[in-house]
């Protein structure tokens, strides 16, 4: 039978045909997700994604966008679809170069399915949905076809730059300098919008300043076709479509150029995927059982090993290191909201100081995550929820409260607010347990992430869309971390300048913080416990 | 180099510290079924890999099929298949899907690709898990789809790393009649595996590798000369046959 059949057959793996093939392969992922954990939480994200796309789609169609909005929304989708993967960890197979490196088809080939494949989901559609009603807004045909053009480049364009820094991060990332590395310009990235943000909050925000935003915009990638876009609306001679067309063949130009680049990348990823094996020698003992380490971990009695192969994790996997290079920048420099009272060297900016210990909650949700395959190991070992789920998120709440102490210290030695540092502290200690706390929990309700450890990509998830999906978990987790710390801030709020709220958030914070630990991470392991069944087969 | 299915000169490999292939010199002869053995870190996956076109070099030459992999990997991966160790396989398609995929990707229509698909399936005793998500898939199952995926083209040598690692006895069985078949059709098995007796009672020609390098090889029968491989394994990789124990346990 089969293998008394014909020899190979001659290949025959044109780019056309290779676009067919990824954008079925496409199609099955996608649907074949919904018969996985992250079914609903997939519906759930293209209901809200789809339907924001639709409800920015209708109001373009009733109204002209503002002076700016396209170039602005434009570049900000490029750079965001670009990006966004290397902060928010999705990808998905169609594009992991580990898988298809068995296949004798050339990169080129492959290039033009990938990035179809790129094109197909929930996400693009909500993204081209209100560039075409943009589009759709110009007051002639041939203006209606131009900026139709210019939404279509925009989106080819965002694909072509996404598979190719995904792909340089492929291989980037095979060693762990270079991983850490590209880590810390992400956290810097990220650390930047942040920053951004603030300014903006700072600095106010109004239709004129949208309108100077956009002009810059347009002088970034995307935005020239944004920009486009929003000029043939009121376009009616034939000059008046130059400067767009211009503007659509710069990018078009751009996209070709890019897409050479990535195909090159791409052929080299191809020829070479294998892990770079030895790239990180670890020292020392488990418990480190001398010194104050070793005393600490003996005081935490079951939990004191859970916490020390915690926080090996952090220092050694990749997932972990992301996550508190992450915490550290993106909290640290662009989740400082009062960096201006910080600047006027405002004393009680110190009490402010305690929010990254807050941190704990975001880097705690995704406790049973990064090690999931080892995870047998400890409930065997231990047999109980609580216990690892304390164990692991006392590591995050120690990095969050180190992260606040760090950014106490700083904080008071410039701006000379002593008295408050014992109260910030007291206050970080409450919200780290808080954070922790919740984060645990969250960690028992948010899709695992499915381990994913011989890809050299730290950000991949072996799930498509996965990431993402905990992404939205993880905001959640962070959020409800910050509702149940609100009495905290609240305390703080009167800290400024009472004392009687000084005492209470020092003798109070801590306390309440670590009630709500112990609550959250009951719950916690109640669902847990229902839950390992599941982890365990699905993560080993 | 022609007369070989896989010729391997002067290879090496370094991580960081850690040499894994040094000087490592293979030939393989069209048409048997080789076994590569050796301890763990020896060198198995590094040489494994580097000769399918997946991990490069540092130096040295590698031929299969009389086709320089490095010179001209695209040319090698159409001849070869590739089961590897760590099975990174689409886990979110089905068993059924996955292949059909892999016969798209390798260049067959859709109608062949799905015909091969179901054949091999059936051939595999996968045929009522056709429609099951890989990821749902035992480890046994994950082996025998992925070397669906990588026989489905007929390749003239099959690479193979550690593939009947976890599987149990009656897929070892299925695989193995597959496996006999294709060399028995003219192709090269080369696979690499700890268990001695499989590699024993399947390879005519073996080859065992320790710390990076080739420390006895040819034909299997002149390699045991009448020994048990495992004691020829022991001795040529220079450890004692005898097994240490533990006082405590």
């Amino acid at each position: 039978m089969l293998l008394d059949g014909p020899l190979r057959c001659e290949p025959s793996t044109g780019s056309e045909r290779m676009v067919g093939v990824f954008a079925t392969l496409k199609l099955r992922l996608l649907r074949n997700l919904l018969r996985t954990e992250s079914g609903v939480p997939f519906v759930v994200f293209s209901i809200i994604s789809l339907g924001f796309g639709g409800l920015l789609a209708f109001i373009l169609l009733e109204r002209e966008a503002s002076d700016g909005v396209l170039p602005l929304g434009a570049a900000t989708v490029v750079i965001a679809w670009t990006f966004g993967p290397l902060l928010f960890g999705a990808a998905d197979e169609t594009i992991d170069s580990t898988r298809l490196a068995l296949f004798p088809v050339p990169a080129r080939q492959l290039a033009p399915g990938m990035v179809v494949a790129n094109l197909i989901g929930p996400g693009p559609v909500a993204i081209a949905l209100p560039f075409g009603a943009a589009a759709l807004g110009a007051n002639t045909l041939v203006g209606k076809a131009v900026a139709l053009l210019a939404a279509a480049a925009t989106v080819v364009l965002a694909s072509v730059l996404s598979r190719w820094v995904q792909t340089l991060l492929g291989s980037a990332l095979r060693k762990r300098s270079r991983r850490d590395l590209v880590i810390v310009v992400a956290g810097l990235f990220a650390g930047i919008l942040g920053i951004g943000s603030q300014v903006l909050v700072v600095i106010g925000f109004s239709s004129d300043r949208l309108a100077q935003f956009g002009r810059v915009a347009r002088w970034f990638p995307g935005g020239w076709t944004g920009w486009a876009i929003q000029s043939v609306q009121t376009a009616s001679s034939v000059t008046d479509y130059l400067v767009p067309l211009g503007a659509i063949s710069a990018t078009a130009l751009f996209t070709i150029f890019a897409a050479q680049r990535w195909i090159i990348a791409l052929e080299n990823a191809l020829a070479e995927v294998a892990d770079g094996g030895v790239d990180e020698v670890a020292t020392g003992h488990f418990m480190d059982s001398v010194g104050f380490r070793g005393w600490v971990f003996g005081q935490l009695g079951v939990y004191g090993p859970v916490l020390a192969k915690e926080l090996r994790y952090l220092k050694r996997h990749p997932r972990y290191r992301v996550q508190v290079v992450t915490q550290f920048i993106v909290l640290i420099l662009g989740g400082a909201p009062f960096l201006a009272a910080i600047l006027q060297k405002d004393p009680t900016s110190v009490l402010v100081a305690c929010v990254p210990a807050l941190t704990a909650g975001i880097t705690a949700s995704n406790l049973l995550g990064a090690d999931g395959r080892a995870l047998w190991g400890e409930v065997l070992a231990v047999d109980s929820m609580v216990v690892i789920l304390r164990g692991r998120s006392l590591a995050f709440f120690g990095l969050g409260v180190g992260s606040s102490v760090l950014v106490i210290l700083l904080t008071a030695t410039y701006t000379g607010g002593w008295n408050f540092a014992l109260i910030a502290f007291a206050a970080s200690v409450g919200m780290g347990f808080a954070g922790a706390g919740t984060g645990a929990y969250t960690s028992t309700l948010a899709p695992v992430l499915l381990p994913d450890e011989s890809n050299p990509n730290p950000f991949a998830s072996g799930d498509m869309g996965q990431g993402c999906v905990s992404g939205i978990f993880t905001l959640g987790g962070a959020a409800v971390g910050l509702t149940t710390s609100a009495p905290i801030l609240a305390g703080l709020g009167f800290a400024r300048t009472e004392l009687w709220a000084q005492l209470a958030v020092i003798v109070i914070a801590p306390v309440y913080g670590f009630a709500v630990y112990v609550v959250a991470t009951r719950l916690a392991a109640r669902r847990a416990d229902q839950r390992v069944p599941y982890l365990i087969a699905t993560l080993t | 180099m022609t007369d070989a299915a896989v010729a391997i000169r002067s290879l090496y490999k370094r991580f960081g510290p850690k040499l894994a292939v040094n000087d490592l010199n293979l030939w393989v002869p069209k048409g048997t079924f080789f076994g590569l053995v050796g301890p763990n870190g020896a060198g198995k996956s590094t040489t494994l890999k580097i000769a399918t076109g997946l991990l490069r070099p540092d130096s040295g030459d590698v031929w299969v099929s009389g086709r320089d992999v490095w010179a001209n990997p695209r040319g090698v991966k159409e001849i070869i298949g590739v089961v590897p160790e760590d099975l990174r396989l689409f886990e979110r398609l089905t068993g059924q899907e996955m292949l059909e995929y892999v016969g798209l990707l390798r260049g067959f229509d859709r109608t062949m690709s799905r015909q091969r698909a179901g054949e091999l399936l059936e051939i595999m005793d996968l045929s009522e898990a056709a429609g099951r998500l890989v990821l749902d898939y035992s480890t046994g199952m994950r082996k025998k789809v992925a070397l669906g995926a990588a026989i489905l083209h007929k390749p003239s040598v099959l690479f193979l790393d550690e593939p009947f690692e976890s599987v149990d006895p009656l897929s070892v069985r299925t695989l193995r009649a597959i496996l006999s078949q294709l060399v028995n059709n003219g192709a090269t098995v080369v696979f690499s595996s700890h268990v001695m007796e499989v590699v024993e009672r399947l390879c005519d020609h073996v080859a065992v590798v320790n710390a990076g390098t080739v420390v006895a090889g040819g034909e299997t029968r002149t390699v045991c000369a009448g020994r048990r491989l495992e004691d020829v394994f022991a001795d040529a990789v220079g450890r004692p046959a005898e097994v240490r124990t533990l006082d405590w346990l």
